[in-house]
């Protein structure tokens, strides 16, 4: 036998098998002969499949996660199918099965963005009946440089973002956010959509379907421990979204749609430009200040850039408003957006109350809360964050990041010049220590 | 219609419920295939059916005697396929052990595969990442690495080669 032409054969048989895994269908490489009129029933080329599918194996937790929870959902089909079997009708043969690297292709396809323009449509609605509608004309680039036009009930609004702070306009006044730019996004930016997904427990594929045009997959996810399940369309030639449909438990759902996108236009500099409308009242929200000026109220700040986590750098330093909890603020950004710690400070420590599901401990004379989700805080991270918080009779220091909390606790930690002993809440009670009420999206 | 001397309709229909996720996810880690776990899952519950009509299983082994199936199917496919299986812990797989026999053993067997990728060389590490682990399409990986899809394949052939080696040597298929 040529032993090139053999070779050959083997590797085309090898990538078969790849491709079918990847679909989730059946082998052909057990069914079909090869070129040469030969089965791939030998020990070796089972080896080669086996190592294949070990490599499979590996993917993320996360994925994985995913894979578990969609296999419980076919699970349950095929339970039906059992059933079937059980009264003797017959063998139920399932439909396609989901892509289960549909949610890692969208996460894949926004990183690799720079740049998006286009109409984001926004409804909400109850059964037929439209209760408002809001259009965007955006224009977006990484990171956090925006602008979008509001439109709703004949009004207009325009946000306006370099990058560093946000101008809200309205048609008599600014208002000018100094250290949040990104605050207003989450409910239409596309990759805060992306993010939400890929935060999701469960995700099912359920089909394709034309969407403005275009061809689009539909999935359907759902977070732990919601009740609801959300409904997401991602363009098939982009891998980006083009309508999602959150629900409400009270019956209610919010539709959004990215209509007439444009994937990395050129945009210049000048679009983000924050020129503000002469004679005009602004209203400044926060304040940008030196670091030079936290330090001097919070002095023990000054080793935080010898202790942060890896790959962090100091984006914001800034002063918040009188009616915050917290007096000043500083914001540390890593290659993605979504890669960030910020790191509140308080001179006067309050009554403490700690967030449902924290783990409690005491650190270095103080009381040290970790907590790996808790959602909406200050109404500003929206979704779920890690928040790691520690209170002496000095200080109080909060942290809300994307890093995972064993890095939150070491940040802490090093802080401290201690360690954490981790300790039962309840016998934190005495001290003062109570846990919070649980506030509305808590 | 089913008549057992054991079980009811409703109990059978409960029992399946409880079992057939494990038996799906058990197929399915094996064999990484949607296609196939359902295939041989349900050719599992083929099997036992009969067993359950004849009342012959007794109500609270039919978890173990459904693992037991399973287990036994699994053997049955790969030595059709000539092939030497990877049995891992498939003797834990019993009623109450099941979960935990089986996530002890994908806790082993992929630490040795992670310590087996890492032995590879770059490119090796690099096409099987791209293709199996984030599972781009041959013309993208061929894209991103600038190589013709041939050689791909080909880098691909050799990388699984390659790692099918060094797992060999560390007794993965002997497990």
């Amino acid at each position: 036998m040529d032993k090139h032409k053999h070779k050959t054969t083997h590797e085309g048989t090898i990538d078969g098998f790849i491709e079918d895994l990847l679909k989730e269908k059946k082998p052909r490489a057990y069914n079909e002969p090869t070129a040469h009129g030969e089965h791939v029933e030998d020990g070796e080329m089972e080896k080669l499949f086996e190592t294949v599918r070990a490599v499979k194996r590996l993917r993320s937790n996360k994925v994985r996660r995913r894979i578990r929870q969609q296999r419980w959902f076919r699970g349950v089909a095929a339970v039906a199918a059992a059933l079937l079997i059980v009264i003797g009708i017959g063998i139920f043969r399932p439909g396609f099965l989901p892509e289960v690297n549909m949610v890692e292709a969208m996460v894949k396809a926004y990183e690799e963005l720079e740049s998006y323009s286009g109409v984001v449509e926004i409804r909400g609605e109850r059964g037929d009946v439209v209760e408002f509608r809001e259009s965007i004309h955006i224009n977006y680039k990484k990171p956090f440089k925006y602008n979008a036009i509001h439109r709703y009930d004949g009004y207009e609004r325009r946000y306006q973002s370099d990058g560093q702070r946000l101008a809200i306009m309205d048609e008599d006044r600014v208002t000018l956010d100094n250290l949040f730019p990104e605050k207003e996004l989450w409910r239409y930016h596309i990759g805060t959509t992306i993010y939400e997904l890929e935060a999701a427990s469960e995700v099912e594929l359920l089909g394709t379907e034309i969407l403005f045009g275009r061809e689009a997959i539909m999935l359907e996810y759902r977070y732990s421990g919601d009740s609801e399940s959300h409904f997401l369309w991602i363009d098939r030639a982009t891998n980006l979204p083009l309508r999602k449909v959150l629900n409400h438990p009270e019956g209610t759902r919010l539709v959004v749609e990215f209509q007439e996108l444009q994937i990395n236009p050129v945009l210049g500099e000048s679009i983000f430009a924050l020129e503000l409308p002469p004679e005009m009242p602004v209203y400044n929200l926060n304040r940008n200040v030196p670091l030079e000026q936290v330090h001097l109220a919070w002095p023990h700040a000054t080793i935080l850039p010898e202790i942060l986590p890896e790959g962090l750098t100091l984006w914001q330093s800034g002063e918040l408003e009188e009616y915050h909890f917290y007096e000043y603020v500083l914001r540390f950004q890593g290659n993605k957006e979504t890669d960030f710690l910020d790191v509140y400070f308080a001179s006067n420590p309050q009554e403490i109350f700690y967030y449902p599901g924290s783990r409690m401990g005491r650190l270095g004379g103080g009381v040290v809360e970790i907590n790996a989700s808790v959602r909406n805080i200050f109404e500003l991270y929206i979704g779920d964050s890690r928040t790691a918080r520690w209170i002496t009779e000095e200080a109080d220091i909060f942290i809300v990041s994307s890093r995972g909390t064993g890095e939150l606790e070491l940040l802490l930690e090093n802080l401290a010049g201690d360690q954490i002993i981790y300790v039962d809440a309840r016998e934190l009670l005495q001290e003062g220590v109570k846990p919070a009420y649980e506030k509305e999206g808590h | 219609m089913l008549e057992t001397d054991s079980y009811t309709k409703e109990e059978l229909e409960g029992q399946f419920k409880e079992i057939w996720p494990r038996i799906y996810r058990f197929f399915y880690y094996k064999l990484q295939n949607r296609e196939e776990a359902e295939e041989l899952t349900q050719e599992t519950f083929r099997r036992v059916l009969p067993q359950l009509e004849a009342g012959k299983v007794e109500k609270h082994k039919l978890a173990g005697y459904t693992a037991a199936a399973a287990r036994n199917l699994l053997v049955d496919t790969w030595r059709s396929r000539s092939r030497q299986p990877h049995t891992t812990s498939l003797d834990g797989l019993q009623e109450k052990g099941w979960d935990y026999a089986q996530q002890a053993a994908e806790v082993e067997e992929n630490l040795m595969v992670h310590q087996a990728l890492k032995q590879l060389n770059k490119e090796h590490r690099m096409v099987l990442t791209y293709r199996i682990l984030e599972g781009w399409p041959v013309e993208d990986v061929a894209s991103k690495m600038g190589r013709s899809p041939g050689a791909i394949r080909s880098l691909q052939f050799r990388a699984i080669k390659a790692l099918k080696d060094t797992l060999e040597k560390g007794g993965y298929f002997h497990g």
